[in-house]
């Protein structure tokens, strides 16, 4: 290794930053940026950019996201592949936002700036989709430059920078093809540049989002409902937004289709207004501390007869009268999600069963007071149902399993958690009726055991299965799943202490295209197992094995080196030997114990 | 014998012995020459009851060390005798990340801050100089192994270090001392760079 060039090819992305962070002169960091491509590319991201406004010059998709640590885009890393001409469209860049508050001078060089804007701007004039994600050093000049070079712009997410008014109203002048708009943690945005804005673009705009944005409010919306008449969708995530400003959009945007709110200072009034108004709504969400009662649910009921999608999460105001209220009205529903609402019960659901028949997908989280019955009604009337989950209804029991699984023939997707009810029979009943089943997930529900798995072994043929925490699991359950489910790709079967190398052995002869597997926690699991494993499973891209007693350094050398596809490995770091790490470093993340 | 006495039977002998054990405290470690302490030497002889940890290289070869040193200066070795994965009559800590010759050096220093802490400035500045008085791919070694050990003192030497190859140097210079043969920009980009920046070359 005589003279070896380390810093090139060996040094991860975080000690290069860590070089740059102590050259306290830019004189100093502007040099090193200029030592090597890489240097460059890890510490100085305007430098990066410029470069690679040079090299490739179809770039339509750009995503800066200054939150994650630092990767370079593959296609620079081969550097002798000629990348003059290069056909890429889209470009991803992940830089470490080193800034974390400390006095040691000049960092600002560490993240994209104004001038790296500016440059993205000429550099890609036909930019249609960007996306800068907490670059805390952009503001509105940059912005504003990349605007009136980028009159193609027609998405554009804003998270997380300081840009002000004059950056929106820019784009509002010069992109005239914006249909998409997301805002979230943009501190310094105020209603003026929203409503500049919106004057500018009103005819184009068809998507909006708003959250977390302190400083807009109804005005904005008002501006929004006068002049973006081709609106469709709209999300909204704020407490100083009001029943007035959701009133002038839901009353001046008739093409709206979907609508997110997520703003504790809107009542029925404004649901009633959406009701009235919003004849085209197919889809609509109501999050978290919500002041709806069953008033503003009915309306909805009333009037939005093309409903498809329903969410309603933490709207604990609303209860079985206002769901029955839509189930009657809304004929068309396809996807209902009920999450953590208390006071909706069984009558509710029944009500559900009975009249929403073409409903596919069905969502129950944190619903202690649905029984049996409520699933039993759903079963009976939606013949069509293709997705059900299930978190925590401690009320549902194998009656209500039975119930589903006879009626629903067409199920594909049964997602279950900690529901302490549902034990052996019920799963029984799915894999006696289910055929079409091929995700199934039946975590922490520890009443279920081996048998289980071999009637949905017998049944259904599964991609994906999820058992974790079902203690009663051991190696009979999951060899026959292995048997009766060639086409499994995804595989979780942590915290299963009884489940060793038999049933690896097992998964390695039978099932060639497992890609994902979660084995952490399964104390009998041996480098033995999962040599076996691995030996015919070359498909396999991620492998979690934290807190394996029994899986030593040379099993995760032999995972790293019998898969060439692998993407990601979750061990603990002293199970990492020097050569694995020299292999495969970038691909392997550690448990951290730190916390 | 309990600790105790042999503590007390060492301390009476010490006066006695510390002039003739002198001779043979002088002990190449990791290419200097270092004094080791009388007392440790006699206690080595009697067969160390100071607590010791057994490191494993990646080469294999096994290097005892006292586990007070290396609990106070790696934190990765430390969590480990914390959460009780490392027993101490029959385990070894496998660094499979470290080689031998690194993982000597490490040790060195290590042992080296831990009993000379009280040291002035000037002494451990020359020491931690001459420690570092290696090749580059010396440098990198270390690096890795401070990094992986998690070694906070050592690393921002060896971070200091590595600024001061780099404040203040022309950019051909700097490509010669890390041996970057090939620094990945295009001739015409490399020719832009040194038009628009001639004084960093």
């Amino acid at each position: 290794m005589r003279g070896h060039d380390w810093i090139n090819t060996c040094l991860p992305d975080e000690l290069v930053v860590e070089i740059f962070r102590r050259l306290d002169s830019k004189r100093s960091r502007d040099a090193c940026s200029l030592v090597s491509i890489r240097i460059g590319a890890t510490g100085s991201p305007d430098l990066f950019v410029h470069l690679l406004s040079t090299r490739f010059s179809n770039v339509t998709n750009v995503h800066i996201d200054e939150r994650l640590s630092i990767s370079l885009p593959v296609h620079l890393q081969g550097r002798r592949r000629g990348v003059e001409n290069s056909s890429a469209s889209s470009l991803k860049l992940n830089y470490l936002n080193v800034n974390n508050g400390s006095e040691e001078g000049d960092l600002d060089s560490l993240c994209l700036s104004d001038v790296g804007l500016a440059a993205l701007g000429d550099g890609f004039p036909k930019l249609e989709k960007l996306s800068l994600i907490w670059c805390s050093n952009v503001t509105s000049d940059g912005l504003a430059s990349l605007a009136q070079k980028c009159s193609s712009l027609k998405a554009l997410d804003l998270q997380g920078c300081y840009v002000g008014d004059q950056g929106l109203s820019a784009v509002g002048q010069c992109c005239k093809q914006l249909e998409d708009l997301n805002l979230r943690f943009c501190e310094g945005l105020t209603d003026k540049g929203l409503i500049e804005l919106a004057l500018g673009v009103g005819k184009s705009l068809k998507s909006l989002g708003v959250a977390a944005c302190a400083k807009i409010t109804d005005s904005s919306m008002e501006a929004v409902g006068s002049h973006c008449i081709s609106l469709e969708t709209l999300s909204l995530d704020s407490e100083f937004i009001h029943n007035q400003g959701v009133l002038a959009v839901a009353e001046g945007c008739p093409q709206l289709k979907v609508l997110k709110l997520q703003c504790i200072n809107v009542t029925d009034d404004a649901l009633e207004a959406v009701g009235a108004s919003c004849l085209s709504l197919e889809l609509l969400a109501l999050y978290s501390f919500q002041r709806f009662t069953d008033k503003g649910l009915c309306a909805i009921g009333n009037g939005c007869k093309k409903l498809r999608n329903l969410t309603l999460s933490d709207c604990y105001f609303l209860s079985d009268k206002g769901l029955e209220s839509i189930a009657t009205g809304c004929k068309e529903l396809t996807h209902l999600e009920i999450n953590g609402c208390h006071n909706i019960g069984t009558l509710g659901i029944e009500s559900v069963g009975r009249s929403c028949q073409r409903l596919t997908e069905l969502s129950l989280l944190y619903c202690q007071r649905i029984g049996d019955v409520g699933l039993l009604q759903v079963g009976e009337g939606c013949k069509f149902l293709q997705a059900l989950h299930l978190v925590d209804c401690s009320n549902l029991g194998d009656a209500a399993m039975r119930g589903i699984a006879i009626g629903c023939s067409n199920l594909k997707k049964l997602h279950i958690r900690r529901c302490y009810e549902i034990g052996t029979k019920g799963i029984v009943a799915v894999g006696e009726h289910c055929k079409s089943l091929t995700d199934l997930s039946i975590r922490f529900c520890d009443r279920v055991g081996d048998e289980a798995l071999i009637a949905i072994a017998d049944g259904c043929s599964l991609h994906y299965l999820n058992v974790s925490g079902c203690h009663q699991i051991g190696d009979a359950g999951v060899i026959a799943i292995a048997r009766g489910c060639p086409q499994l790709c995804y595989l979780d079967v942590s915290v299963l202490q009884n489940l060793g190398d038999l049933a690896m052995a097992e998964l390695g002869e039978n099932c060639p295209l497992l890609k994902e597997i979660v084995l952490s926690h399964c104390r009998q699991i041996t480098d033995v197992g999962l040599a076996h494993l691995v030996k015919r499973c070359t498909m396999l891209e991620s492998c979690h094995m934290v807190y394996c007693s029994g899986i030593t350094s040379a099993g995760v050398a032999t995972v790293v080196s019998s898969c060439p596809n692998i993407k990601k490995v979750l061990v603990e770091k002293w199970k990492v030997s020097q050569r694995t790490k020299r292999r495969a470093g970038s691909i392997i993340s550690y448990l951290c114990v730190d916390l | 014998m309990e600790l105790l006495c042999i503590r007390q039977w060492i301390s009476g002998l010490l006066p006695t012995v510390k002039k003739w054990l002198s001779a043979w405290c002088i002990k190449p470690v990791g290419g200097a020459l270092v004094r080791q302490e009388p007392e440790y030497i006699l206690l080595a002889l009697m067969g160390s009851p100071l607590k010791k940890i057994m490191l494993c290289s990646s080469e294999k070869e096994i290097f005892s060390v006292e586990e007070q040193v290396m609990v106070q200066h790696s934190v990765i070795i430390n969590n480990m005798i914390e959460d009780g994965s490392y027993n101490h009559e029959e385990s070894k800590i496998p660094l499979d990340c470290v080689d031998s010759k690194t993982l000597k050096k490490v040790i060195d220093y290590c042992t080296h801050h831990t009993h000379h802490h009280n040291d002035n400035q000037e002494d451990l500045e020359a020491w931690d100089a001459q420690f570092l008085n290696v090749d580059s791919n010396g440098l990198y070694d270390l690096l890795m192994a401070a990094n992986y050990l998690e070694i906070r003192n050592l690393l921002d030497l060896i971070y200091g270090t590595i600024k001061n190859m780099i404040k203040g140097k022309k950019i051909d210079e700097i490509r010669r001392i890390f041996n970057i043969k090939d620094h990945g920009f295009t001739p015409e980009e490399e020719e832009q760079n040194r038009k628009e920046y001639p004084h960093f070359y």
